[in-house]
C-alpha cells in the first residue's frame, strides 16, 4: 500500500518533470501578450490564436504589433525540415537495414572492424567537424542545399540505424529467409516478403529515433544553411521583432514543430511494441 | 529404380574444421533416406548442400539426373521442413501454404485447389486462416509440411522435423510422415539423431560420425550387421556389447580379459583369414542370454526389471560391464554364465574398429 502510494507520487513527479516545459510553452502560445510575462504564471486565462495567426501569415498585420518586419518565414522552413528530416530518415533507415542485413546474415571480412568504425563515427561531438564540414560544402556548393544537409543528417543516423536495426534483424531466425529461397525466391525478394515485414517494429523504432535527431538539429542547419534550404530550428530561434524576442510567435512555432515528430510516433506505436514475432519460432 | 539425388564427393569446411568428408551416395525415387549420427556429425550440412543453402567446397550434388551444385535453392526444386518450422509469422496457414505456388506464378483458382488438397490430407482445413503463433507445435509442424508438400518437389528434405514436439506428438508425427510417404511417395532424406525415427521411418539408414558415413543400410543391416564400431555402439539403446579378445591361434580359441578361453569355428576361420590377433566381440543384450553352462563367466551388477524382461548388468572382467537382456521372469544375481548366439555376433578388428567378416 504504502509502495503504490510512493510509487503514485514518483509517477506523478516525473511526469510533471517532464511534462511542464511542454505544457509551459503551449500554454504560452494561446497567451496574450502582457500573459506571458504575468508573475506569477497565470495558469488560467483568456486564449488567443493570434500568434499562430501571424505566424503562417494569415493576419500578417497583427504581425506588425508584435514588431514584426515583412512576413513570418516559419511555412517555407517548417516545410523544409519536412523535406530534409523525412528524406534523411528514409535514407538512413534504408541503409541501414540492408548493411544490418548484409552485417547480420553473410561472414563479412573484418566484421568487427568494420561495425566499431561505423559507430566510431559517433564518437566526437559534432560540433569539432562542423567547420570541416562548412569548408568542404562550400567547396562542393551544398552549403544552403536540401541535399546537403539531407546527406549530413544521414550520414550521422546511418551509424546509429545501422547497430540498432543489425541488433532487430540477428533476432529474426535465418530460416525465414532460408524457407522463401527454397520455396523459390530470390535472396532479395525473401528479404522484401519474409524479413522485411519481421523487421518491421525495428525498422519504426530506428525511424524514430533518426527523425527525431534530424528534426531537432541545430547546429548544422545553423552554419550550413541561410535561406533556402534553413530548417525550422535555428528559424524560430530567430523570431526576434523590433520590440525584442517575440515569445508568443516562438512558443507557437515550437509547438507546431512538435506536432509532427507526435505525430509520426502515434502512428508507429503499433510496430514499436514487439511481439509480432512473439512465440512463433520453437529455439 | 531411378535414381533421383546423387551426391558425389561431397566435402564442406568451415575453417579448420571438416564438417563433411567425402560423401557419395545415391538415393532412389520414393526412398526415404534418413541421416543418423551425433550432433556435429555433419549430416545437417549434408542435407544443407543437397538444398543449397550450404555451398559444398568439394564435390557436386545431381537432383534428378541434373547438376544443381551451383544453382540457388529456388532453382533445385526441393522442399525444406526446417527444425523450427520457420513459418513466416505474418502470414495465416493457409498464405504459409500457398507461398511457394506463389513464386511458381501459380493461377489463384489452382493455388486454392491445391492449398486446400494439401491441408485436407494433413487435415488442416479448419485451421487455414489462423496466424503460426495461434497454432499448436504439432500444427504447425503440419503447416510447414503442407508448405514443402504443396509443390509437389523432387525431393523432401527434413532437418529433425520432429524434434520441437513432445512425447506423445512426436509418435502420432511420426507416424504420420511414414503415412503421408506411402500415400504421396515422396523421396524424402531425413535427418536426426534420434534413432527410434530412424529406425522406424526409414527405408535405408546412413549412419554419420565426424563428417563421414559410417554405413548405408536397412534398419535391419545397420542393427544386425553394423560395419564398425561406432555403428555398433551408437545403433541400439543399449548399445551393442564389447568383449575384447585375443586370438590364439586356428583350434586354440581366444582368450578373454579374465583368462577364459573361448571356442568358436567360424570366428577362429575369420580372424584366421583377416589375420588379426586383437579382436572385439561384439554381440547385443537381447542375443546373450543367462543360462547354465554359457561361455562367458561374470558377475551381476544389476538388474533393471523392465516389465516383459529384465535388463541385467554383468561385470565380466574388472571394469568390463556388460549388458544382457534376459526374457524370463526369474531373477538371477550373483555368479552367472552367458550364453552367446553366435550367429548374431559381429567380430571386430580392434585396430581400425572394422567388422571382419
Amino acid at each position: 500500500m504504502v509502495w503504490r502510494v510512493a510509487k503514485g507520487i514518483l509517477i506523478t513527479l516525473a511526469l510533471v518533470f517532464f511534462l511542464l516545459p511542454i505544457y509551459w510553452i503551449v500554454a504560452t502560445s494561446f497567451k496574450q501578450w502582457p500573459d506571458i510575462f504575468a508573475i506569477p504564471p497565470k495558469f488560467v486565462f483568456r486564449g488567443t490564436l493570434v500568434h499562430y495567426l501571424t505566424l503562417f501569415n494569415i493576419r500578417p498585420e497583427e504581425a506588425a504589433k508584435f514588431g514584426q518586419v515583412g512576413k513570418s518565414l516559419f511555412p517555407p522552413r517548417f516545410l523544409n525540415s519536412m523535406i530534409i528530416a523525412g528524406a534523411s530518415t528514409v535514407l538512413s533507415v534504408a541503409l541501414g537495414t540492408f548493411s544490418a542485413y548484409a552485417f547480420s546474415r553473410f561472414r563479412v571480412r573484418g566484421e568487427n572492424d568494420l561495425l566499431f568504425f561505423i559507430l566510431s563515427t559517433r564518437m566526437l561531438p559534432p560540433i569539432v567537424v562542423g567547420i570541416p564540414f562548412f569548408v568542404v560544402y562550400r567547396a562542393l556548393g551544398l552549403i544552403d542545399t536540401h541535399i546537403g544537409l539531407i546527406l549530413l543528417y544521414m550520414t550521422f543516423n546511418l551509424s546509429f540505424a545501422v547497430w540498432l536495426m543489425k541488433g532487430f534483424i540477428d533476432e529474426i531466425p535465418r530460416e525465414f529467409e532460408e524457407a522463401a529461397m527454397v520455396d523459390g525466391y530470390t535472396r532479395l525478394e525473401a528479404f522484401f516478403k519474409v524479413i522485411l515485414p519481421q523487421a518491421l517494429s525495428g525498422i519504426a523504432a530506428t525511424a524514430v529515433f533518426c527523425l527525431i535527431a534530424a528534426w531537432n538539429e541545430f547546429f548544422f542547419a545553423l552554419i550550413l544553411t541561410s535561406e533556402k534550404a534553413r530548417t525550422a530550428p535555428p528559424s524560430i530561434a530567430a523570431i526576434q521583432g523590433t520590440s525584442g524576442i517575440n515569445w508568443g510567435q516562438i512558443a507557437a512555432g515550437v509547438t507546431v514543430f512538435l506536432l509532427p515528430v507526435v505525430v509520426f510516433t502515434f502512428l508507429v506505436r503499433k510496430y514499436l511494441a514487439r511481439g509480432l514475432t512473439f512465440g512463433v519460432i520453437k529455439r | 529404380m531411378m535414381e533421383r539425388v546423387r551426391l558425389e564427393g561431397l566435402s564442406k569446411r568451415f575453417g579448420a574444421f571438416e564438417a563433411v568428408q567425402d560423401v557419395t551416395l545415391s538415393i532412389f525415387e520414393g526412398e526415404f533416406v534418413v541421416f543418423l549420427g551425433p550432433s556435429g556429425c555433419g549430416k545437417t550440412t549434408t542435407l544443407r548442400m543437397i538444398a543449397g543453402l550450404e555451398k559444398p567446397t568439394r564435390g557436386d550434388i545431381f537432383i534428378a539426373g541434373k547438376r544443381v551444385t551451383q544453382l540457388p535453392p529456388a532453382r533445385r526444386n526441393i522442399a525444406f521442413v526446417f527444425q523450427n518450422y520457420a513459418l513466416y509469422p505474418h502470414m495465416t496457414a493457409f498464405e504459409n501454404i500457398a507461398f511457394p505456388l506463389e513464386a511458381q506464378g501459380v493461377p489463384r483458382e489452382e493455388v486454392q485447389r491445391r492449398v486446400r488438397e494439401v491441408a485436407k490430407i494433413l487435415g488442416l482445413e479448419h485451421l487455414l486462416a489462423l496466424r503460426p503463433a495461434q497454432l499448436s507445435s504439432g500444427d504447425m509442424q503440419k503447416v510447414a509440411l503442407g508448405r514443402a508438400m504443396v509443390r509437389r518437389p523432387q525431393v523432401f528434405l527434413m532437418d529433425e522435423p520432429l524434434s520441437g514436439l513432445d512425447a506423445k506428438h512426436r509418435e502420432e508425427m511420426r507416424a504420420e510422415l511414414k503415412r503421408l510417404h506411402i500415400e504421396i511417395g515422396a523421396t524424402t532424406v531425413y535427418v536426426t539423431h534420434d534413432q527410434i525415427e530412424a529406425m522406424s521411418m526409414a527405408d535405408r539408414i546412413v549412419v554419420m560420425n565426424e563428417g563421414k558415413i559410417q554405413q548405408v543400410g536397412s534398419p535391419k543391416e545397420v542393427y544386425l550387421h553394423p560395419e564398425n564400431l561406432f555403428v555398433a555402439h551408437f545403433i541400439g539403446s543399449p548399445g551393442m556389447n564389447f568383449i575384447p579378445l585375443v586370438f590364439l591361434g586356428e583350434g586354440r580359441g581366444f582368450r578373454l580379459e579374465n583368462g577364459d578361453v573361448i571356442r568358436h569355428e567360424t570366428m577362429e576361420r575369420l580372424a584366421v583369414r583377416h589375420g588379426v590377433r586383437e579382436c572385439i566381440l561384439g554381440i547385443r543384450p537381447e542375443f546373450l542370454s543367462i543360462a547354465a553352462s554359457g561361455e562367458i563367466r561374470g558377475n551381476t551388477v544389476s538388474i533393471e526389471p523392465l516389465g516383459y524382461k529384465n535388463l541385467y548388468a554383468v561385470e565380466i572382467a574388472p571394469g568390463r560391464i556388460i549388458r544382457v537382456e534376459d526374457m524370463r521372469r526369474e531373477r538371477f544375481s550373483g555368479n552367472v554364465s552367458l550364453a552367446v548366439r553366435w550367429e548374431a555376433a559381429c567380430l571386430f578388428d580392434h585396430q581400425t574398429g572394422q567388422r571382419i567378416r
